[in-house]
């Protein structure tokens, strides 16, 4: 049965379900006019609103002064400032001034922060960041009157009204871009980074290594190996099996001592004789709730009683109020996200040697070179403060995320149009695993990572009007140090992991746009400022893209309706990319991965081209010696193949070309639920299948990592390693249950 | 698309009627929702009230005004959660009575799939209930839910499988 039927069976199921009475919009319509609740007017009058801004610049205004020697100016966001304020909004900087000089003490990283475009902004101080958090404060005729409508999001989670310092002035244009800053100090990767190739050959063979998304940039996972021992993942601990025998032997755990149960490894990374474990911690916490959806904002409710507007708002000031004061106790969990560091030279006795902690649930991470980079995201605490005019650093304490015990200063606070969840970046040179190199603090969403050797980018899909709009951000990460370059924003979403990827500090985008009647899809080409430079748009009509992959100037992927068409696009030309080809061919791939030079896998579904229905797993392997020629070698349909983690999560996938090794876990639904793993080598055109192992174990299927280390095949998961035996047509050694 | 925003428009400045009328369009998808995730008549009935109430007192908060449908899954999803939270503490899951009754609605094919339905976790049920009751697509669940895209995508396939598995069982 296919998806989309079943998902029409159980709303046709729904259906039948009665629905209580009281639901009924005209019993509703009863409540609501009987309990005389009235919706809120966010009056908050333009006089505080109006305070708040000037404040805002005034600290600006101090920031500059006192805040930076002269040498750094140029690198700030405030160097941007002149011009823009020309634009709006700086003469009202200029005529304030303060005595704010609560930001001049924090100011102690070595570059100040840039600002990411107007995409984000660096926070003048807490209470701007206080303020980003609180929803609109003035009504929407006033901000129209004052002519800062523009200024503002208008997306319903609109949580920011004091955009004050002019130059969030210009919402992010399509494809234009403001790269703040100068760029001087952004020459790109000149210098990638050097010792990329961690484990090296180790032992008698080579080994594999993790299957990630950019070449020279690590993640972490599950299962590891260095060639000599296999580190495997399970709860709180990870257990090291020695595998330089034929026999293998558990040779010692690394147990994160004294943890509650709430504690888990979730993934770790193995360089030499270091272990990074990434661990998340769940603390709860009870935690009085509000009802409301909004927070209590007591400015908002002084407003309301100065103001008193009419009766009917001051009744329905006095229902709100009762409403909000029946506040329950809630159970409420914080995650903290923490990154240990063991010394395991002595493999029996692993040793801790440092450890870095950071709010937050974890999010994806990345090692380069010796530097890791943590990512965390959670949702902002909206506490009330009392003083808003100034959030001291006490009341900030509620709501500003720690990294390793100290709160996070607000320049490096990053402000976004809205945003209520923060997504935190930090960098611990492994050489010195206690501490933290640098981090920052995004307010974002919704926000996806793209990491390349020497940049994150932050992106996320954005509602305007009637357009959908994908909006990244680049920040460059060098010796640990995270700082923004630029923002950008295409038309489109980005609808695959790899549709957005880094060659030679240019950035290449996909996207397929479904706000029009048709899907269409949209390639767009940036340079290292994230400047716009060349774009193709409006391919593959009524299809979405499925897969991508880029190789150099060349463009690969797969949109699909019902057949797939491979396309190549031509990227040599930054400002002209051009279509090379498409091969069509039935079903559709949902990864890809190059296999040497010239040829391409694609791991995804085989369709019936009438009904659209699935007919199993398909591998395929593209010809793609000549771009602008790409051919169909073979194409390989798994047909009790119903399911695979390889679709969806690169990380399962064992992708080598050198050693001629493509394998993957797979569900069938057949008879009963069967899961197995299958092991591929392709030659001469052909897929063939080395070996097929049932998965029998506790584990789920996407924790069966399949790995090689010099002569030796494994299929390790967090319940088990079972060896074969590569020279001998994958013959079984043995099973070590762990 | 322009009449919702009219009536959002008119439900900001208190109208009743305007807020009941955007209500009447989301209703049903709301309280199924609740009932496929909860799995429990009374919670549904009062998590979908409580969201009501908390958007007609907070609609002013609602800046794009033609996204009301997603705005007020967005509350009840909230609602929901707390809900799911409590069932957490209580280790109490589903209230089989309730459950029984409710099988018993409409036609056969329809109760099997409900059955079906029921029989996925917690979480694969929202996941469904997310795609299907809210319209919301795998990036906004995972924003939601604090999930990876790609797992949110693979584990609601993932349960669809599972639930196609159960059927093909039954029906054979």
């Amino acid at each position: 049965m296919y998806e989309e039927e079943l998902l029409e069976k159980i709303r046709k199921s729904s259906e039948e379900v009665k629905i209580p009475e009281e639901l009924k919009p005209d019993e509703i319509e009863k409540k609501l006019k009987s309990t005389k609740m009235r919706p809120k007017k966010w009056m908050g009058t333009m006089g505080a609103a109006a305070a708040a801004i000037l404040l805002l610049c005034s600290a600006g205004a101090v920031y500059r002064v006192s805040g930076i020697g002269s040498k750094n100016m140029e690198g700030t966001s405030c160097d941007t400032a002149p011009e823009e304020s020309a634009e709006s909004g700086g003469g009202l900087g200029d005529a304030m001034e303060s005595g704010d000089s609560e930001k001049s003490a924090t100011v102690a990283k070595a570059e100040p922060k840039r600002d990411a475009g107007d995409l984000y902004k660096v926070a003048e101080d807490y209470t701007q960041v206080y303020q980003a958090l609180q929803p609109p404060v003035y009504s929407e005729e006033e901000v129209k009157e004052r002519g800062f409508l523009e200024k503002i999001a208008d997306n319903f989670l609109g949580s920011k009204g004091s955009k004050s310092d002019g130059a969030a002035g210009d919402m992010v244009e399509e494809s234009a871009v403001d790269t703040a800053g100068n760029m001087e100090a952004e020459s790109t990767n000149e210098s990638a980074t050097a010792d990329m190739d961690t484990g090296a050959s180790k032992g008698s063979g080579s080994y594999s290594k993790t299957n990630v998304q950019t070449k020279g940039v690590d993640e972490s996972d599950i299962v590891k190996t260095d060639g000599d021992y296999i580190y495997t993942v399970s709860g709180s601990q990870v257990t090291i099996t020695d595998i330089r025998e034929k026999k293998m032997n558990v040779t010692g755990y690394l147990t994160i001592g004294d943890r509650t149960a709430d504690t888990r490894v979730v993934e770790m990374y193995v360089e030499g004789d270091s272990i990074h474990l990434v661990v998340q911690k769940e603390e709860t916490i009870l935690k009085q709730e509000e009802i409301q959806m909004r927070p209590a904002d007591p400015k908002y409710h002084e407003a309301l009683e100065e103001e008193g507007e009419s009766p009917a708002e001051t009744g329905g000031n006095e229902a709100a109020k009762s409403y909000s004061d029946k506040d329950s106790y809630q159970i409420e969990t914080k995650s903290v996200t923490e990154l240990l560091t063991y010394d395991v030279t002595d493999r029996k006795n692993p040793r801790l040697e440092g450890t870095v902690t950071q709010d937050g649930y974890y999010k994806d991470s990345r090692k380069i070179g010796s530097m890791v980079y943590l990512f965390t995201e959670g949702y902002m605490e909206q506490a009330s403060v009392k003083n808003q005019e100034m959030v001291t650093k006490e009341e900030a304490g509620g709501f500003i995320p720690l990294v390793n015990g100290k709160m996070i200063s607000s320049d490096c606070i990053y402000l976004p149009e809205y945003g209520n969840a923060g997504y935190l970046i930090s960098s611990v040179d492994t050489k010195n695993p206690g501490e933290v190199v640098d981090e920052v603090l995004i307010l974002n969403n919704n926000a996806q990572i793209y990491v390349s050797k020497d940049a994150v980018y932050l992106y996320h899909t954005d509602y305007e009007q009637d357009k959908v709009k994908t909006k990244i951000a680049k920040f460059s990460l060098k010796k640990g140090e995270i700082n923004a370059v630029g923002a950008a924003a295409v038309t489109g979403e980005v609808y695959d992991t790899f549709a957005v990827a880094e060659e030679k500090g240019n950035l290449r985008v996909l996207t397929t746009d479904w706000s029009g009647s048709k899907d269409s899809n949209n390639l767009y080409l940036l340079d290292e400022n994230l400047k716009l430079t060349g774009k193709l748009e409006g391919m593959a009509k009524g299809e979405q893209v499925y897969a991508a992959r880029f190789l150099g100037d060349v463009a690969y992927f797969v949109t699909y309706r019902n057949t797939d068409p491979l396309f190549a696009v031509d990227l040599s030309d930054p400002t002209n990319p051009e279509i090379l080809s498409e091969v069509k061919l039935s079903g559709f791939s949902e990864y890809l991965h190059f296999w040497g030079k010239d040829k391409l896998v694609g791991i995804g579904y085989e369709t019936d081209e009438e009904t659209g229905a699935r007919e199993g797993l398909k591998l395929v392997l593209f010809d793609i010696k000549d771009p602008a020629k790409v051919k169909i070698i073979k194409e390989f349909v798994i047909q009790n193949g119903d399911y695979s983690p390889a679709l969806y999560q690169y990380k399962t996938v064992l992708a080598d070309p050198e050693e001629n090794l493509f394998g993957f876990a797979m569900t069938s639904y057949q008879n009963r639920e069967k899961t197995s793993y299958l092991l591929f080598s392709i030659e001469q055109g052909e897929f063939h299948n080395l070996l097929t192992v049932d998965l029998d174990d506790s584990a789920s299927i996407e924790e069966y990592r399949g790995i090689y280390a010099g002569e030796r095949f494994y299929l390790a998961s967090p319940a088990s390693i079972t060896s074969f035996d590569r020279g001998e047509n994958y013959r079984k050694i043995q099973k070590l249950e762990l | 698309m322009e009449k919702e925003r009219l009536l959002v428009k008119r439900a900001k400045r208190g109208d009743t009627e305007a807020f009941a009328s955007l209500y009447s369009e989301v209703f049903q998808d709301m309280y199924r929702f609740a009932f496929y995730t909860l799995g429990n008549r009374e919670d549904s009935k009062d998590a979908v009230s409580e969201a009501v109430l908390s958007a007609f007192s907070s609609i002013k908060n609602l800046r794009k005004e033609e996204a009301f449908r997603s705005w007020i899954f967005r509350i009840l999803f909230v609602k929901c959660k707390e809900r799911r939270r409590e069932y957490a503490n209580q280790t109490l899951e589903l209230d089989e009575a309730a459950l029984n009754t409710a099988f018993l609605e409409g036609p056969e094919e329809h109760t099997l799939v409900r059955k079906a339905f029921f029989e996925l976790d917690q979480e694969e049920r929202l996941l469904i209930g997310m795609h299907l009751f809210c319209g919301y697509k795998s990036r906004e669940i995972a924003e939601l839910l604090h999930m990876n895209e790609n797992t949110v995508r693979s584990k609601e396939s993932r349960a669809l499988k599972k639930m196609g598995q159960m059927l093909n069982g039954e029906e054979g």
